[in-house]
Order: C-alpha cells, then sequence, then structure tokens
C-alpha cells in the first residue's frame, strides 16, 4: 500500500464508510510517516470544523417559520366534497327514511282510529233500527188475490 | 388531525432544519437567502403534507425542494432581480465560531469550497454538510453513486491537502 491507498483509508474512516479494524494498518503506518500524519491530523480538524459549523443555526428562524405556518390550512368544507360525500349522503337517506317511517305510522293510526269509530257508529246503527224493528207491532198481511186475464 | 399534522411536521423540522439550513448557505453563500429558503421549503412541506406519502425519503425531498430554490434564485439573480442587499454582503459565511483556531479553520474550508467547480462544491455540500448517503446525492444531482464517490475523494484529498499547506504558512 502506498499512501494514497492509506489516505484513502483515512477519507473512509472518516467519513464513517469503514470500521475501525480496518484502520489498524493506517495506525502502524502514521508514526513512520509524516505526510499521511499531517493529512490525517488535518483531516480530523476539517472533520470537526465541519460538525461545528454544522451544529449552528440560527434561532430567529424557528420563530419566524412557526408565525408563518397557516393554522387552518385547509379550506372549512375541504374533504368534505371528497371522500365523505357517500357518508354524507347515507346519513341524510337514513334521516329521510326515519321521518317518512314515523309519518307513515301517524297516518296509519289516524285512519284506523276514524274506522274504528266508523265501525262503532255503524254497530249503534244497527242496534238501534234492531230495535226499532223490535217495538212494531205484528202485522198480519193477508195475500191478495189478484185476477189474471190470459 | 390538524394537531397530528404539526407535531409530525415538527418533528421532521428539527430532524432536518439544520441539514437543509446548511446545504442553502453553502450554497448561496448568505445568511438571509439561506433563512429565507429554509423558510420556503418547510412552509412548503407542511401545505403538501398529506400528499406525501414516503416520509423515509423526507430528506431527500427537502434537499431537492432547496436546491430547486436555491437554482431559480440564482437563476433569477442572473436575470437582474436584486436578491441580496448589502446588509447580506458584510454578514460572513458560516457562523461565529467562539474558538478563534476554529473560527479560521471554517473560513478556510470556505475559501477552498469557493476555489471548487460547481458540481464538485455541490457534491461536498450534501454530503458532510446535509449528509446525503452517497445513493441519495447521486439521485439529487443525477450521476452514478461510483461518481459521488470518486469525486469525494477528489475533493476531500485536494482540500485537505491545500488546508494543510495553508495551516503550515
Amino acid at each position: 500500500m502506498n499512501c494514497t491507498d492509506y489516505q484513502n483509508r483515512i477519507l473512509d474512516f472518516i467519513d464513517g464508510q469503514s470500521a475501525a479494524d480496518n484502520f489498524n494498518d493506517v495506525f502502524f503506518h502514521l508514526p513512520v510517516c509524516a505526510e499521511c500524519r499531517e493529512f490525517f491530523q488535518t483531516a480530523a480538524k476539517v472533520n470537526s470544523a465541519v460538525s461545528i459549523q454544522k451544529e449552528s443555526y440560527p434561532a430567529s428562524l424557528d420563530i419566524k417559520i412557526a408565525a408563518n405556518i397557516p393554522v387552518n390550512s385547509k379550506p372549512l368544507f375541504a374533504g368534505v366534497l371528497t371522500y365523505r360525500i357517500p357518508a354524507y349522503f347515507a346519513a341524510a337517506l337514513l334521516l329521510i327514511m326515519i321521518f317518512a317511517g314515523l309519518t307513515a305510522m301517524k297516518e296509519l293510526n289516524y285512519y284506523r282510529s276514524s274506522l274504528e269509530r266508523t265501525s262503532i257508529q255503524l254497530d249503534e246503527q244497527i242496534h238501534k233500527t234492531e230495535l226499532l224493528f223490535h217495538s212494531l207491532a205484528p202485522v198480519e198481511v193477508t195475500p191478495v188475490k189478484q185476477n189474471y186475464y190470459y | 388531525m390538524e394537531n397530528t399534522r404539526l407535531f409530525a411536521f415538527t418533528q421532521i423540522y428539527n430532524q432536518h432544519k439544520k441539514a437543509v439550513y446548511h446545504y442553502s448557505l453553502k450554497m448561496t453563500g448568505y445568511c438571509s437567502s439561506a433563512e429565507d429558503i429554509v423558510q420556503c421549503v418547510f412552509l412548503k412541506l407542511y401545505e403538501k403534507f398529506e400528499t406525501i406519502n414516503n416520509f423515509d425519503s423526507i430528506k431527500y425531498w427537502l434537499i431537492k425542494t432547496a436546491r430547486n430554490e436555491v437554482y431559480s434564485r440564482s437563476r433569477n439573480k442572473m436575470n437582474g432581480a436584486k436578491e441580496f442587499d448589502e446588509a447580506d454582503i458584510s454578514q460572513p459565511m458560516g457562523n461565529v465560531e467562539a474558538d478563534f483556531e476554529m473560527k479560521e479553520l471554517s473560513g478556510l474550508i470556505n475559501d477552498e469550497l469557493n476555489l471548487l467547480e460547481p458540481d464538485f462544491r455541490e457534491i461536498y455540500i450534501l454530503r458532510e454538510y446535509s449528509g446525503l448517503t452517497y445513493d441519495e446525492i447521486a439521485g439529487v444531482l443525477n450521476i452514478s453513486k461510483e461518481l459521488v464517490k470518486s469525486r469525494l475523494y477528489q475533493i476531500r484529498t485536494t482540500l485537505i491537502k491545500n488546508i494543510s499547506k495553508k495551516l503550515k504558512d
């Protein structure tokens, strides 16, 4: 292995692309090679500088973004006109059916009671007629002889 | 429903905000532009939250959206639209470091990044500052994974050797 190979291994290790076991050769090489040692030291420094840079973030940006997030970004009836239509339609149909059923039952009850009233009245009329019929004196009916001319 | 969306959004935001911010910052070079891009990207995410099916690749989606924003802004800039004001230009690239040596090193890294070709610089930024995988970088830039890998070796070696030389001086 030459210095370029060792330096590539250093880069892989710093980038997290190779395990520490693969780095053993580099550790033995570093004390004897000033160029690679310097490369390693600078790579480590650059890596830590980039890591520190990466951690900075303006706190004001959090507030700015939070303030600009629309609280009710969805229109009031969004969704109602999409996947919920069948559900609303079914609910409305059910309500109509219940209302129609109740109305029909009310009407039926009314007709039934009026029928009962009519039936009672009819019974009373029959009873009165029978009483009247029985109160009449028996009448003897004599047949009238009729003359037929042929 | 709204609360669930807000909760999930907050988690994604906290997880990926730095990656999007540093990508935008390194690509544009200006804090205010980077902040605008981050804001734009995350508001877009919030709007399209219910249409996104695969949240495993959300980082990829965020970086891709940020990239579109960066390039559309740079096109506007080229077309003559005024994007950066003087306050922006006076702001340094990157952030203030407590440690002077680290500050100097950050400056050197930024200088070296600016010397790189735009394609190469973007690969390095996507890997180092946004933490994308080789596959994701290949997807964002529409190039092969092998090319990403070989370019990254090239960039890192150049960067480290140049910085090493400057530190010695």
